[in-house]
């Protein structure tokens, strides 16, 4: 079929069992549209969606040679797909389907007024048909997946993914800043839920990363350059010792670039002796029987630790969240260093042992007679350093009375943060970052792993505190919707994008800003530079048409010609068309 | 469970058989694993239990910490799912066994007949209001009601109806007819009584007529029974009938004979007639011919007409009459033959037994001794024989029982019935044994006469004998036994005969191979004789029985004589497998209450005349009665759905349906089940209908929810003005075998809290908690937001107890403060209790298929809490959501695609030996 072929337009009304024709005079919706410009077949019918609604659509293109249909039926969102395909086996480009909404937009809201729900179905179908008379053919496109997966971040998240997506048979570049993999994990004595350490817990992985024939890891590297569309990146990466470059395509992209652990200047004594450390701190003091002091090396046998430290302050921009595994690993640690020392205090607003198996640690560490203390909010203890001791000094709430106490090591758990480099990550990858630092998902319950550019998955602790276990439980699912993109070899890109008529762009770039997917880049090959969009990026949300001071943007299968047709169908109906006024 | 554990390799020498997975459990996480699977092109079997998709997620109002439309952000993924061309589903299924290993399980599922075809479908809901049973709809917690077709959600995936259907009814099972009680009496819970008779008349068209005389075997097996006493079954169609005649049939009776098949019936008894109407009902020419000068057989000339008024019989006979069975009377049949040469296709005989047996004791031919069979008939006919004042009547069945009744009528002074055995062994109905007794029937029960005492050929007396009970006989009734030495005389001036009545030895029916008894030897299932194309049924055949199994042989016969004409198997698939749905079944929790008594004419009048004893049933009492049945099948196959659906999906002889699916991977999603708040007596869950659970608390505040999301307090209806909200109950309790912390409770309970507020922000909301452990994205800051923006007051510590004061309502929250050191009595007027979860029903089941040991929680465990955190300990098993331990949503989705990738490792083996 060519554009220039007058358009052969066939209606079809489905009563929707009772649910339309309950309400809607679907018959006389039916007979109005026989009468429209190039209506050459209207009927109504019980079900459309059902296979006999669907063969008779088929036998109508064939018999009345329909090259556009319009259903009036229901909500697209059902079953636009369902009629697409309909009309594609009938040999027609799916774009040539238009769907009214007579159910959810009609019968369903207009149930008490029949005779006001005809009129607004007649207008409704109206408008559809002249809008199907304007639409036109639009390719079908999909775009080739290369089947390898960038994966930024050698930590325990990480090394699981890229094990992952090699043990599924694609290849994986993974990519890591440090010299060494394994990330926080790899350091830490600590490790819960288990009695292993985190080098016990991640050498396995490292090992099994490093043999693995599909995996190319660069250390000490990162990536400095990313372009491309989903199943199409380019990565440029850079050796940060030799500053060597090397370039790959990607399919895929994993960013598990992890945390870090805050440093908490300005909270209780942080810095003002040795003796005071954070957690993380601690974790990674090497393991040996007896506990030493930092200060002077001595066998420590009293320490304390203070949890919710620069987390959970409300107000204060990357420090309002909980940092979720602190609570845990402080009643790890303290129960295990209840073994080798005296007397070890812990001092919290909250416990928080949400997860599996903590509760169980929680109560490991009060039989072993760990002794929590819980302060009251905002009446945080006092820490003083007087001759290289440590002091403090807090209100117990249960005990409602000061309590003080002379730790030899006091232990700050502090909190999880954002990368302080993220904000590169973040521009790298085209990402958002929501209030806590920390990266956005595409959707915060549905979609925890994918972001808003397709093909870049988050995961771990990138995107909000989380512990090793939930690390990897992130890392798994993201190596699933990057093996999921690849695996299908090439993935159906919309056709119902933004297109610029280069005549008309002013080379403004109005719409390069506005786009909020990344998606339209001055060619400045020519000149002056015009905005061209990429389609494979392009979400199809109307921003740059709606934004650009020249009109120079349309929005493939929403022209403003097609919508002004509707507008006029409206307004200007033919006399014995008319449905409401 | 037979899964072999051998073969633990390493994955790269796994032997993969199929490149199939399946998921357990079609909520949100199993949903994301079958989706993660599917898109990398294996196909995935999603197997879910209930009718629909999407888990307890789409029971839940809003989702925390966005307050995002929990069914709006849903719901695309439900028709994602469907629409996925890589996944099967497998809703209202269960897993039955597992065998096999990783690579080559072999699952065995049952898909439950849902009664309903998923493909013609389209849920359009006009079978809704046809259906008259109502139910707890349990996808509203049980707050609602639904009809047994049902759809739990309006986007429940499948976007199809649903039939609860337990079986067939003991009622239904205990009628020899197959009359459906219970689809009745559901249509006369809603005042259709029409509809009710209707459903009736499908299987009997005498529901005046039986409903005076039937012998109710169904009211004998009636459920009900159980718990106090049987419904007042008999009595109810009845009503229908008299209802009928009172207001007219609300559609004109047509006949529509389209058939050229003549077809002969003999006998206008119950079986003649019955058999008759299910003819024409098909479409066929019948003629029934009758010897005697009126219609009705054993129902007009057997049973008195205090029992059953003769117009009431004209009546229903008329009715049978008007849809085309032709009805000649006073036509006796001359032979098979020449009905044949007269051109009739197929016969049926329905001659009757109407010959009354002899006692076998000397001197029956005595003056003054009549039999029942010819006494009432002479009785229903005008013509009663001569009575003196003393009358006995010999035996304890109906016709006894009328004789007795007929008597004392025809003014017998005294009437004795004289029966061999107890009060217990009494065939005929109790109720009217017991009206006969308040007319001044005596029981001489345990006595059998021995000779009959005449002088002059004339009675005089009965020498009796007392018996005692032995052990039971073939019948399964004690036998009696005679009590040597015990004989005594009984004078009496007339004795009534009524042990029975047999075949009339000579007849049309000796022209067909019969019993050594004089019955018609018949193939049971289908009623044919020996003769081509000659049916026979009820007396006839059984000897004498009962009207209902008369009719039930008329029906059969029809069916029979149908297939016969049709040149179609008359013998196959005659006996349906049904299952009787058992008493352990049926919803039993209900108040006691006794039948509703059934109005009778006073004694002193009645015993006067013939007129009717029982009245029959107001509208009001009826509908009250019919109350009383608890609907033991849930849905009453009154197929009113079948007539409303225009697109024929609905098959109510749908079965379930056994498949064995193999498949490389198993991916366990089955979900959570929330703790029994009840558990906890002390916080009043169950026992103050203003304390509820926060599941109950989505539905109400949703806008597709019971109240259609208004919330309002369950006592009265109003508006809560102050709500409590308790947390962490049935969680961090090591004694209640809870010891971990539910994970998702402090959050829920402060959206919860939030959402109270943004349905009324003048509600005063506190919730009352033991440590909030808002630890996920985003939820401190909804927590801060809270406490500043909304204003929900937190009160730290665990409830007490909660206290009810009786006359408010209002609750009273006593609360160790443990921020204040203090002890807290607070009211509100709507306490919400957050439950912890747990795992789900069945999981054990599952796992122990599997072969999979749970832990001493019942979660799964999995094979490396920090490495393979979705990995069962089982190979090729993997586990997401909240089967291994309690989940928030995200958290949920995240170990789905998890799971879906460990999953995929394995059956990319497959794929690659392709």
């Amino acid at each position: 079929m060519t554009e220039a072929e007058t358009p052969r337009i066939g209606v079809f009304i489905c009563h929707c069992g009772h649910n339309i024709a309950g309400v809607v005079d679907v018959v006389r919706v039916a007979k109005m549209a026989e009468s429209l410009p190039h209506v050459v077949f209207s009927t109504d019918d019980m079900f459309m969606c059902a296979d006999a609604g669907q063969q008779l659509i088929k036998d109508m293109v064939e018999e009345h040679s329909l090259n556009r249909v319009v259903v009036a039926s229901c909500s697209p969102r059902m079953h636009e797909p369902t009629f697409r395909r309909v009309v594609e086996e009938a040999g027609l480009n799916r774009y040539l389907f238009e769907q009214t909404n007579l159910r959810e937009h009609v019968s369903w809201c207009h149930m008490r007024e029949p005779e006001a729900a005809t009129e607004k179905a007649m207008d409704l179908v109206r408008m559809s048909v002249a809008r199907a008379a304007k639409l036109e053919n639009l390719p079908v496109k999909s775009v080739k997946v290369t089947p390898r997966t960038l994966v930024v971040g050698g930590g325990i998240t990480g090394l699981r993914a890229a094990l992952d997506i090699a043990n599924r048979g694609f290849d994986v570049v993974l990519v890591d800043k440090e010299p060494k993999l394994g990330g926080h994990v790899a350091k830490w004595t600590h490790m819960f839920t288990g009695d292993r350490s985190g080098s016990e817990v991640v050498g396995p992985l490292v090992k099994e990363v490093k043999a693995h024939s599909r995996i190319e890891i660069l250390t000490n590297s990162s990536v400095i350059e990313f372009d491309g569309y989903i199943g199409n990146f380019e990565a440029t990466i850079e050796n940060r010792k030799d500053k060597a470059r090397s370039k790959f395509d990607i399919g895929t992209v994993i960013v598990a670039i992890g945390f870090d652990a805050f440093k908490p200047h300005g909270y209780y004594g942080y810095g003002e002796s040795p003796d005071i450390v954070t957690l993380a701190e601690l974790q990674e003091m090497p393991p040996r029987d007896r506990l030493l002091k930092p200060s002077d090396g001595k066998p420590a046998s009293k320490i304390a630790f203070i949890g919710c430290v620069g987390s959970r302050e409300p107000g204060k921009r990357g420090h309002e969240h909980c940092s979720r595994h602190c609570c845990p690993a402080v009643a790890k640690a303290a129960s295990d260093l209840k073994d080798r020392l005296d007397e070890v205090l812990i001092l919290y607003k909250s416990i928080r042992t949400y997860g599996r198996g903590h509760e169980e640690l929680h109560r490991l560490a009060r039989s072993k007679h760990v002794i929590y203390s819980r302060f009251p909010d905002g009446e945080d203890p006092v820490i003083e350093v007087v001759d290289g001791k440590v002091k403090m000094r807090w209100t117990d709430i249960y005990a409602d009375e000061e309590l003080q106490f002379e730790p030899d090591i006091l232990v700050l758990a502090s909190a999880m943060v954002a990368r302080s480099d993220i904000d590169e990550t973040t521009k790298l990858f085209g990402l958002t970052r929501s209030r806590d630092g920390f990266f956005n998902p595409e959707h915060i319950k549905l979609a925890p792993l994918t972001t808003h550019t397709a093909g870049v998955m988050i995961a771990g602790a990138a995107q909000a505190p989380k512990n090793a276990s939930e690390s990897v439980v992130d890392a798994s699912g993201a190596a699933a919707k990057a093996v999921g993109i690849m695996a299908r070899g090439e993935v159906e890109i919309e056709s119902t994008v933004s297109r610029v008529i280069s005549e008309l762009c002013s080379s403004c770039h109005t719409c390069v800003t506005a786009c909020p997917y990344g998606a339209i880049e001055m060619d400045e090959s020519k000149d002056p530079p015009i905005a061209f969009v990429t389609e494979a990026k392009c979400h199809g949300c109307g921003t740059c048409a709606a934004a650009c001071p020249s009109s120079a943007i349309i929005m493939l299968h929403s022209t403003d010609d097609q919508i002004m047709t509707m507008v006029q169908a409206y307004l200007c109906a033919p006399p014995d068309t008319i449905g409401g006024t | 469970m037979t899964i072999d554990h051998t073969s633990k390799k390493s994955t790269s020498k796994l032997d993969v058989v199929s490149s199939e997975a399946l998921v357990i459990g079609g909520g949100v996480a199993g949903m994301q694993a079958a989706l993660d699977m599917a898109n990398q092109g294996f196909k995935v079997h999603l197997l879910e239990k209930t009718p629909s998709l999407g888990g307890k997620m789409a029971m839940i109002d809003k989702t925390f910490p966005t307050l995002d439309c929990s069914a709006c952000i849903l719901t695309p993924r439900l028709s994602e799912v469907s629409r996925h061309p890589n996944i099967e589903l497998h809703t209202y299924s269960d897993v039955i066994s597992v065998a096999g290993r990783v690579g080559d399980f072999k699952v065995k599922i049952r898909k439950r007949a849902r009664y309903v075809d998923e493909d013609k479908c389209s849920a359009c809901a006009d079978c809704v209001p046809a259906c008259p049973v109502e139910v707890p709809n349990e996808f509203d917690q049980s707050l609602g009601f639904r009809k047994a077709i049902y759809q739990p959600f309006p986007q429940a995936t499948p976007s199809t109806y649903t039939i609860t259907k337990l079986g067939t009814p003991a009622c239904r099972e205990a009628c020899p007819a197959d009359v459906n009680p219970q689809g009745f009496i559901s249509l006369m819970k809603e005042g259709r009584f029409h509809d009710a008779l209707r459903i009736f008349r499908k299987s009997n068209p005498f529901p005046g007529v039986l409903g005076r005389v039937c012998i109710a075997f169904c009211e004998g097996e009636c459920v009900r029974g159980e718990l106090d006493e049987s419904v007042s079954i008999r009595n109810l169609h009845r009503f229908l009938a008299d209802y009928e005649r009172k207001h007219g049939p609300d559609r004109p009776i047509e006949a529509k004979i389209d058939k050229d098949e003549r077809i002969a019936v003999v006998g206008a008894g119950p079986a003649g007639l019955a058999c008759g109407y299910h003819l024409v009902k098909m479409g066929y020419p019948v003629t029934v011919f009758e010897a005697q000068p009126e219609a009705g057989g054993l129902l007009r000339y057997g049973i008195p007409e205090y029992r059953l008024p003769r117009d009431i019989l004209a009546e229903e006979i008329d009715w049978i009459a008007k849809h085309g069975v032709k009805i000649k009377t006073s036509s006796p049949v001359e032979s098979i033959k020449s009905l044949k040469k007269e051109g009739f296709k197929a016969i049926f005989l329905a001659t009757g037994a109407s010959n009354s047996n002899k006692l076998g004791i000397a001197g029956e031919e005595a003056k003054g001794i009549y039999h029942a069979s010819d006494f009432l008939e002479r009785a229903n006919s005008g013509k009663p024989y001569p009575l003196g004042e003393k009358v006995a009547v010999i035996g304890g069945g109906d016709a006894a029982i009328d004789s007795a009744r007929v008597a004392i009528r025809l003014g017998a002074k005294e009437v004795t019935i004289v029966y061999r055995r107890s009060h217990v062994e009494l065939p005929a109905i109790p109720s009217e044994v017991e009206d006969a007794r308040e007319e001044g029937l005596n029981l001489l029960l345990l006595t059998n006469p021995i000779e009959i005492l005449t002088s002059k050929d004339e009675l005089r007396g009965i020498r009796c004998i007392k018996m005692k009970l032995g052990e039971p006989d073939h019948s399964g009734r004690r036998r009696p036994q005679v009590i040597r030495g015990s004989e005594f005389t009984l004078i009496v001036d007339n004795m009534i005969i009524a042990v029975g009545q047999s075949v009339t030895p000579k007849g049309l029916h000796e022209e067909c191979d019969c019993s050594e008894w004089g019955t018609i030897k018949v193939n049971p299932l289908t009623l044919e004789t020996n003769m081509e194309g000659v049916f026979a049924g009820g007396d006839v055949v059984l000897g004498p029985a009962t009207a209902v199994k008369a009719v039930a042989h008329g029906k059969e016969a029809a069916i029979s004589i149908d297939r016969f004409l049709r040149k179609v198997n008359v013998e196959a698939d005659r006996i349906e497998e049904r299952h009787r749905v058992r008493v352990e079944e049926v919803d039993m929790e209900k108040p006691t209450e006794p039948r509703v008594d059934m109005p009778k004419h006073g004694v002193a009048g009645r015993i006067q005349s013939y007129t009717e004893v029982e009245l029959g049933f107001e509208q009001e009492s009826a509908t009250q009665e019919a109350e009383r049945c608890l609907g033991c099948a849930i849905c009453c196959e009154c197929e009113l759905c079948v007539e409303a659906c225009t697109r024929e999906a609905i098959d109510h002889k749908m079965q379930d349906e056994i498949i064995e699916l193999p498949v490389g991977a198993i991916v366990l999603a089955a979900g959570y089940r929330l703790y029994d708040v009840s558990d906890y007596p002390r916080l009043g869950y169950g026992k103050f209908p203003n304390v509820i659970h926060a599941m109950e608390y989505e539905r109400l505040i949703n806008a597709s929810g019971p109240t259609h999301g208004h919330l309002i307090k369950l006592s009265d209806g109003k508006l809560p003005k102050s709500i409590g909200f308790i947390q962490c109950v049935g969680a961090r309790d090591v004694n209640r075998g809870v010891p971990e912390c539910s994970r998702v409770c402090c959050m829920y309970g402060i959206k919860n809290a939030v959402m109270a507020k943004e349905h009324d922000p003048e509600i005063d909301v506190t919730i009352y908690y033991a440590d909030i452990r808002a630890f996920g994205k985003g939820f401190e800051e909804f927590y801060n937001m809270a406490k500043d923006r909304f204003g929900i007051k937190f009160i730290r510590g665990r409830v007490g107890e909660v206290m009810e004061d009786r006359e408010t309502g209002n609750l009273t929250v006593r609360v160790e403060n443990t921020d204040e050191h203090a002890i807290q009595d607070i009211e509100h007027d709507l306490v919400v209790i957050s439950p912890g979860i747990q795992p789900p029903w069945g999981l054990d089941v599952i796992a122990s298929e599997l072969g999979l040991e749970l832990d001493e929680t019942g979660y799964v465990p999995v094979k490396d809490e920090l490495l393979a955190p979705v990995d069962t300990t089982i190979p090729g098993v993997f586990a997401c959501g909240c089967v291994d331990s309690p989940k928030d949503i995200p958290d949920s989705v995240t170990a789905g695609s998890a799971a879906a990738m460990r999953a995929t490792i394995i059956l990319s083996q497959a794929e690659k030996k392709e």
